[in-house]
């Protein structure tokens, strides 16, 4: 491998941690599969920690995205739960969000490696991406669960829907009609749900943790459709942000290649285990993941906030947060697989005993 | 938590009153009960309450007749509607007619708790309560 | 006997309309305010319903489960009120719950714009603003209703066999009017609507048990009635509730027998003629095995559809009002109930019971439109099957209008539809299968040994600069992710389909 590759920003593969990423991908598939959308939570964060600089990591997940995307949509525009129109409008709005999104990482990129040189190149950008990373996500996922701990008693078990209902109230016009979503949004509100979507699938590869309860809760489309529509957006958004990345050379293909290997697996696992869970726990085991990787990631700030001279830490602490980060995420993801696995294998075997039971019951009454 | 608020309460079955009542005490409102529709409106009369919190179907006089009443008297006062038989026409009808908001039964105490804590928020963002509510 | 739905906005004609009519007819009128008072004191939660509508809120487990429930009540109540002398019910969308009873007269009375505001100015005592907003707003909340019930749309006018401007019209006239065309035969309650009545109300009258029952309350439950054979498809998260099924429902009326199926989703499969031995039921039972669904069978049996039955009444056809003697009507009643004794379905069914696969059985008359009328557009299906259907008509028509068939259901139900031949190539593994597997799997290895074969050239190819060589970078990138993505995703999805996971 010649050196002015890897004194840039890909790194070295040997086979553990091509095994490491494809794990990644497994765990980041089999959460995906499970939520419904991300994943990328999981193997951004968790590709840093093996030592891609972050830009890299965003632009492989971004194109594995793309890819992964493609195929999903198809699925669902096959059963007409994507609804185009709106996928067009918020296309455009999230592409200038991604525009944005990519703009400031190149920019800190190479601000970083003027600036500092050395450990300083990537710390930048790295910081940044975590931060946005931390802050967005503990929002999602502590909403979550504070939805689950007020809608304990089989109540409304949704989010409080204040936005709705303070939108509705002034329905700002232009409002646009959207006929296989069967909803009217205001073109300003679907301007800044776009924009917001576009700018953090740009910088942390999580539009979809966005763009789905953004279609659910301010807008009021149905969850399906939701999901279809936002897949269908996930792959122009993955195509344009994958062009754009490429572009800039930041695209490790062997990661790329190495994520798919295990996601595409893990993704019908997960799948899988949504028919057989309750909404509620459903919502538990995401919003821990979730959290748990924030911590982990929080972890890992002050190494980067070190490098960057804003801290005095010894370097050699370094190890230690990093090892701690990892630990930490690759816990959360591990607890969150094994508790998916462990649904669906044993939903599995009671799916034989039940029918067994039943078909015994039934066959004297019929 | 707003301490002194005044609610009118009014609702004809006395085991929700009392209920509601105590969840509203609790949280430093001052409750009164009213049992029927006509001594509801004979006290929106006599008082200006903070907050008005009524059941729709009282008795002849209904819970739109109270709605009516107040916004009449003293169109900033928040009126809040509970009731077994919502629909969307009866919701929308009470919106509306200026209903602060609308609450279909059955619910949590701490339900009507948080609505009545918005109203209580929004009549201090106006500048706070007026009139003889001081509380003790 | 005679059955007539007056669907009203919030124009208070409708309701005089609907008045007026039961009494020249001299039957009973009821009113949806009275029936969803009636749900509530029963126990459904229906406020909470309208209330997620009005908020637009989108339905909890919870709320999906009250909405069962008020479906059920309403459906028990219109049977239960019509069984006598019929009834004219007026409300938003009555007929819905009476799926597949064609005779029910369906009325949509609407008013104008400026009409309409006027009577709610006048009624509310609101400004000319706020009462338009208020009409918008309601015909907004109902038709939101409709689509979360029903998922139809409510405004739409195929919905109904008449429309009534009350604007043009006065009730009076227009009373007279519907009067006359409520004599029409096609009308009037056979004996084939009035067991389907029967069986909607025990199913009804089911559901309603066991929303009722403290041990079960919670249950998401899809029930069907055939004559007193009651089949129940309950949802795996509810096994435990589950087992107290039979029990509720063996103390109630009319149920001769209970069957049970735990699903998470439903398979239709329409066949003109149920075979057992067809290659078509293992298959099918193979895919529900897989998905965890139930079968549901419809069987599609030629000619007319009911509804059309009888052109202006026609020869022979339906054209007296439920009079069993009536020869026309008889031979309708004898058909049908010919049906059960149909050995192929007899033993298809058994063999789904078996299987624990059972998602109940219909037949039906006529096209699309006919089954689309008398499917319950709730409950969730993941695959529509049509096996061989319209066997009358010659092969090659046979086959278009199968196409069309197909096509109509896809774009109703926004599931998949297939052909009973394309079974095995699409969902099941067949020898075909093998092979793709072993091709996807071999290509997406040897993309994946050339990446890291070459990963230097490669890497440098991505990385080198000039704005001309970028955009190949791009491009090239752009081309293998997803060439990848679809040889190695093919892959997985062979193997998990070999694997029975889906």
């Amino acid at each position: 491998m010649p050196d002015f590759l890897l004194a840039g920003h890909f790194t070295h593969i040997d086979l553990l941690m091509a095994v490491e990423v494809a794990l990644l991908g497994f765990i980041g598939g089999t959460l995906s599969g499970f939520i419904g959308s991300g994943g990328a939570f999981f193997m951004t964060p968790g590709m840093m920690n093996l030592g891609v600089p972050g830009a890299v990591a965003v632009a492989s997940n971004i194109s594995h995205k793309f890819g992964k995307a493609m195929i999903g949509s198809k699925k669902h525009g096959e059963m007409g739960h994507v609804d185009k129109k709106l996928a067009v409008i918020v296309l455009i709005t999230a592409a200038l969000g991604i525009n944005l999104a990519v703009w400031v990482m190149k920019s800190l990129f190479t601000r970083g490696r003027e600036g500092g040189g050395g450990e300083a190149s990537t710390a930048l950008s790295d910081l940044y991406i975590s931060l946005v990373f931390v802050g967005v996500l503990s929002l999602v996922s502590l909403s979550m669960l504070a939805d689950i701990i007020k809608s304990r008693k089989q109540e409304e078990a949704r989010p409080s829907r204040r936005i709705v209902d303070f939108l509705n109230r002034f329905r700002l016009h232009p409002m646009i009609h959207f006929p296989v979503a069967d909803v009217s949004v205001s073109l300003w509100v679907l301007l800044v749900c776009g924009l917001a979507t576009g700018y953090l699938a740009g910088t942390i590869g999580v539009g979809g943790f966005i763009g789905v309860p953004a279609m659910i809760y301010v807008f009021g489309v149905s969850a399906q459709v939701a999901a279809g529509t936002e897949l269908f957006l996930a792959m122009f958004m993955g195509a344009y942000g994958l062009l754009n990345y490429a572009f800039q050379g930041m695209v490790d293909v062997r990661l790329v290649v190495l994520l798919y290997l295990g996601s595409l697996v893990g993704i019908h696992l997960g799948a899988y285990g949504t028919k057989v869970v309750r909404e509620l726990i459903i919502r538990l085991v995401t919003s821990c993941i979730i959290l748990l990787c924030v911590l982990s990631r929080l972890i890992a700030i002050p190494v980067y906030l070190r490098r960057l001279g804003v801290v005095r830490l010894r370097p050699s602490a370094d190890g230690y947060f990093n090892s701690a980060s990892k630990v930490l995420l690759y816990a959360s993801g591990l607890v969150g697989a094994a508790i998916i696995l462990f649904f669906v294998f044993r939903a599995y075997l009671e799916r034989r005993r039940v029918h067994a039971s039943l078909a015994a019951g039934a066959e004297p009454a019929a | 938590m707003t301490p002194g608020f005044e609610v009118l309460l009014v609702d004809d079955e006395p085991i929700v009153g009392k209920r509601l009542r105590t969840a509203l005490e609790r949280a430093g409102y001052r409750v009164e009960v009213c049992e029927t529709g006509a001594s509801a409106l004979a006290r929106i009369e006599e008082h200006a309450h903070d907050i008005v919190v009524t059941d729709i179907r009282i008795d002849e006089v209904d819970g739109i007749e109270i709605l009516k009443a107040v916004k009449a008297r003293r169109p900033e006062t928040p009126t809040i509607l509970i009731t077994g038989y919502a629909t969307v026409e009866v919701a929308r009808e009470a919106l509306a007619r200026g209903a602060f908001d609308f609450l279909a039964k059955p619910f949590r105490p701490k339900d009507l708790l948080r609505v009545v804590d918005r109203a209580a928020a929004q009549i201090e963002e106006r500048g706070g309560k007026g009139g003889p509510a001081e509380g003790p | 006997m005679q059955i007539i739905c007056v669907s009203r906005g919030t124009y208070e004609g409708g309701k005089e309309l609907a008045e007026a009519l039961a009494k020249r007819l001299g039957i009973p009128c009821l009113a949806r305010e009275e029936a969803t008072d009636a749900a509530t004191r029963a126990g459904i939660h229906v406020g909470k319903l309208e209330m997620a509508v009005v908020r637009r809120h989108p339905l909890s487990e919870y709320l999906a489960v009250e909405r069962e429930k008020f479906q059920a009540f309403i459906t028990a109540t219109l049977c239960e009120r019509a069984r006598e002398e019929g009834l004219v019910y007026h409300g938003r969308t009555g007929h819905l719950v009476l799926p597949g009873v064609s005779p029910v007269f369906r009325i949509r009375v609407i008013a104008d714009t400026e009409a309409r505001i006027a009577q709610t100015m006048d009624r509310l005592g609101l400004s000319r603003e706020k009462a338009r907003l208020f009409n918008e707003q309601v015909d907004e909340d109902i038709r939101r209703w409709v689509r979360v019930l029903y998922n139809v749309d409510g405004e739409s006018p195929d919905l109904y066999d008449v429309v009534v401007n009350l604007s043009h019209v006065s009730v009076e006239n227009a009373a007279s009017a519907l009067v006359a065309m409520a004599q029409l035969p096609e009308f009037q309650v056979t004996p084939a609507s009035r067991r389907a009545l029967e069986d909607l109300h025990l199913a009804a009258r089911c559901r309603l048990a066991i929303g009722g029952d403290r041990r079960t309350r919670g249950m998401q439950v899809r029930v069907r009635a055939d004559r007193g054979r009651v089949s129940v498809t309950w949802l795996p998260r509810d096994r435990k509730a589950a087992p107290a099924v039979p029990s509720i429902l063996e103390e109630i009326e009319g149920v001769r027998e209970v069957v049970c199926t735990m699903a998470t989703t439903n398979l239709l499969w329409i066949e003109e003629d149920v075979d057992p031995d067809s290659e078509t039921l293992p298959q099918i039972l193979e895919i529900a095995e897989k998905w965890n669904a139930a079968v549901e069978i419809l069987r599609l049996e030629d000619g007319e559809g009911e509804a059309e039955a009888a052109p202006a009444g026609a020869s022979g056809e339906p054209g007296i009002p439920d009079t069993e003697a009536e020869g026309g009507i008889l031979d309708d009643g004898v058909e049908v109930e010919r049906l059960p004794e149909d050995a192929g379905v007899r033993e298809t069914m058994g063999r789904l019971v078996s299987a624990g696969r059972a998602g109940g059985y219909r037949a039906v008359r006529g096209g699309a439109r006919e089954i689309l009328q008398s499917l319950d557009r709730t409950s969730s299906y993941s695959l529509v099957v049509v096996g061989r259907v319209f066997s009358s008509k010659g092969v090659s028509t046979a086959k278009r209008l199968s196409r069309e068939l197909a096509g109509s259901l896809a774009d109703a139900l926004r599931v998949p539809v297939i052909g009973s031949d394309e079974l095995r190539s699409q969902y099941l593994f067949g020898p075909g299968h093998w092979l793709k597997l072993a091709l996807h799997g071999a290509l997406a290895a040897l993309l994946l040994f050339l990446v890291f074969t070459y990963q230097a050239p490669i890497l440098e190819f991505l990385a080198r600069g000039g704005t001309r060589h970028r955009i190949l970078a791009a491009a090239a990138l752009f081309l293998f992710v997803p060439l990848f993505a679809h040889l190695y995703g093919s892959f997985a999805r062979y193997l998990f389909r070999l694997m029975k996971i889906e």
